[in-house]
C-alpha cells in the first residue's frame, strides 16, 4: 500500500470522521431545509399544490423521477 | 380536537360516470399507502415524537391527510354514484357492489380491505420520521400511477394537487427529521 501511515486512533483528530454540521455523518438521512423566498398567491398556490416555487415538482405521464 | 370546514380544501368535479377509475382510485382511500393510513399514521405517531415542533408536524400533516382522504372520497362517490349495475359489472366493480353497493369502504384496488399493519408506531422519532418520508414518496408513486391511468382531466386535475401535496410533506417530514437529529445531539451534551 502507498499509504504506509497506520490507521490508529492516534493519527487522527476528535473530530475526524464525527459531526462535521449536519450535512456531513454517515448513516444518516438529510433534507436541504427550505430557505423561504418568493411566495404564489393563495390561488396561485391552490391550483399548484403549493404556495412555494421551489417545492413545485408538476408531473407528465412517461416521466421518470 | 377538530374544526370541520364543510368545503373540501381543494375543489373537485368528475366528467362522467365512471366506475373503473373509481375502481383504482379507491386505493388511496383505503389502500397501503392511501390516505387513512397516512391521517392515522401521523396522527398516533406524534404522541412519542419528542419536541413540540416535531408533534405539531405529525398533527398539522396528519389532519390535512384527514382532508386528503375526504377528497379521495368525494372523487370515488362522484364516479360511481350514478353508475348503472351493467356499467359496475363491466367495470370490474361488482364484486365490491356486492358488499357495499355504492358505500365507501376502506379497500385497495383490489378490493382488500385497509389493515394498520400498513402503518408502524415504533417509539423512535429517528424511524418513525424514516417511514413518513417512505410513505409521502410512495403516495406520490401512486397518484402518479393514478395520474397515468385517468382518462378524466378533472379527475387527473384533483389527483395532481394531492401528489404535490406529497412533495410538501416529504420536504417538512426531512426538516422535521434534521430538527430531531439536532435535538439528539443537544441532548448528548449533558
Amino acid at each position: 500500500m502507498a499509504d504506509t501511515k497506520p490507521n490508529t486512533p492516534n493519527n487522527t483528530s476528535p473530530q475526524e470522521g464525527e459531526t462535521t454540521g449536519y450535512f456531513g455523518e454517515l448513516a444518516r438521512a438529510y433534507i436541504v431545509p427550505q430557505m423561504y423566498s418568493r411566495i404564489w398567491s393563495p390561488a396561485e398556490g391552490l391550483m399548484k399544490g403549493t404556495i412555494f416555487p421551489e417545492l413545485y415538482r408538476p408531473y407528465e405521464p412517461g416521466m421518470r423521477p | 380536537m377538530w374544526i370541520y370546514e364543510k368545503k373540501l380544501e381543494y375543489p373537485i368535479r368528475v366528467s362522467y360516470t365512471n366506475p373503473r377509475l373509481a375502481k383504482e382510485i379507491i386505493t388511496q382511500y383505503g389502500g397501503p399507502d392511501g390516505e387513512l393510513a397516512a391521517s392515522l399514521r401521523y396522527l398516533t405517531q406524534r404522541y412519542t415524537m419528542p419536541t413540540p415542533q416535531a408533534k405539531a408536524v405529525l398533527t398539522d400533516i396528519g389532519t390535512e391527510e384527514l382532508a386528503h382522504m375526504e377528497i379521495v372520497a368525494a372523487l370515488v362517490y362522484n364516479l360511481i354514484k350514478n353508475a348503472t349495475v351493467e356499467e359496475i359489472k363491466a367495470a370490474g366493480l361488482d364484486d365490491y357492489y356486492a358488499d357495499h353497493d355504492k358505500a365507501l369502504y376502506f379497500v385497495n384496488a383490489a378490493g382488500a380491505p385497509w389493515v394498520a399493519s400498513y402503518i408502524q408506531s415504533k417509539g423512535d422519532p429517528v424511524t418513525d420520521l424514516h417511514e413518513d418520508m417512505a410513505a409521502e414518496q410512495k403516495a406520490r408513486s401512486t397518484y402518479e400511477y393514478l395520474i397515468r391511468l385517468s382518462d378524466d382531466p378533472d379527475v387527473t386535475d384533483a389527483l395532481r394537487f394531492l401528489r404535490e401535496r406529497e412533495i410538501v410533506h416529504f420536504q417538512r417530514f426531512g426538516e422535521t427529521l434534521n430538527l430531531v437529529h439536532e435535538w439528539m445531539d443537544s441532548k448528548k451534551v449533558f
